[in-house]
């Protein structure tokens, strides 16, 4: 049951046709989510213009936390079954994931100047935030120095279950200290999204938009981890024969 | 800059990373794709 389940989200994502239409997919979305933040939905009474870029932000951040997820379940799923293809899948997730939490961060921060007046304060969602960075960012430099060994292989799935550690409370930031950033208006334990019904539908294509552009990534980037890794065995193999081929010839050059 | 000016500099910015990556990531799977044929071609050539 596991095992064919795992088969075929391994394909899914392997898919050419599957990638081409998510990439149509993700394409739509966006253009939706466009019209929708510059056009359809009301500029902010108090911010003006700039808040506009929740309709980005707050998608990404939600797709950061989606992508360390996969990291985790991937890093498990391979510390249990002893499969490459998982460590390869919680790699490009995390390549995948690295990427969005940096453009969190950034546009973030684009948002920070004109309404704070400032890019960046040391406020505990920033703060855990950009741990969140840096664990993702040691995560896949690790990966880069072990190389393709099983046990480093082992060491940065542990690395990557741990990692995910800091999701939640990146999440629960704003609730559990006193910060500058705002608190949850859309995913708020036992009340409703307090945002006019405008902006809530024009957050929830921009959440639909970036998870679809997420899901196109990560199938690219898995695809080239695999691909990576077949053409790094075969290589491997080629280098054993000739090298078996030339000790023969040694060996019957000298009787 | 005005409010406008930031907005268009957040969304600028997170289209031109996520095209360039996902340009990035194109380029290295035909490249690698184009290495695994020719190793192909090279294989079949040798058994030959």
């Amino acid at each position: 049951m596991i095992e064919s389940l795992s088969d075929r989200i391994h394909a899914a994502l392997l898919s050419p046709r599957l990638r081409q239409a998510a990439i149509v997919a993700a394409a739509l979305a966006m253009l939706a989510t466009l019209f929708g933040a510059f056009i359809y939905a009301p500029a902010d009474a108090i911010e003006g213009d700039v808040q506009r870029i929740f309709y980005i932000h707050v998608p990404m951040a939600w797709v950061a936390y989606l992508a360390f997820g996969i990291v985790a379940a991937s890093s498990l799923m391979f510390l249990w079954r002893k499969q490459s293809r998982w460590d390869v899948l919680a790699r490009s997730s995390a390549e995948v994931g690295l990427i969005f939490t940096t453009l969190v961060l950034l546009t973030g921060a684009i948002w920070g100047r004109p309404i704070w007046g400032t890019w960046w304060a040391w406020d505990a969602r920033l703060t855990t935030t950009l741990i969140l960075w840096v664990l993702y960012a040691g995560y896949l430099t690790i990966r880069s120095f072990v190389g393709e060994e099983e046990s480093g292989a082992r060491f940065a799935a542990v690395v990557g279950v741990l990692g995910f550690v800091d999701v939640p409370i990146v999440h629960m930031s704003v609730t559990w200290w006193r910060t500058l950033h705002p608190q949850p208006i859309v995913v708020r334990p036992l009340e409703s999204p307090s945002l006019p019904n405008e902006m809530l539908a024009v957050m929830l294509v921009g959440v639909v938009a970036m998870t679809l552009v997420f899901v196109t990534l990560l199938a690219l980037r898995y695809a080239v981890g695999i691909a990576d890794e077949r053409l790094r065995l075969r290589r491997r193999r080629a280098y054993a024969r000739a090298l078996l081929a030339t000790t023969r010839t040694l060996e019957a050059a000298n009787g | 800059m005005d409010n406008l000016g930031y907005l268009f500099v957040a969304f600028a910015l997170a289209w031109a990373l996520i095209f360039g990556y996902m340009l990035i990531l194109g380029g290295r799977l035909s490249r690698i794709s184009r290495d695994l044929d020719r190793d192909d071609h090279e294989d079949s050539e040798e058994s030959q």
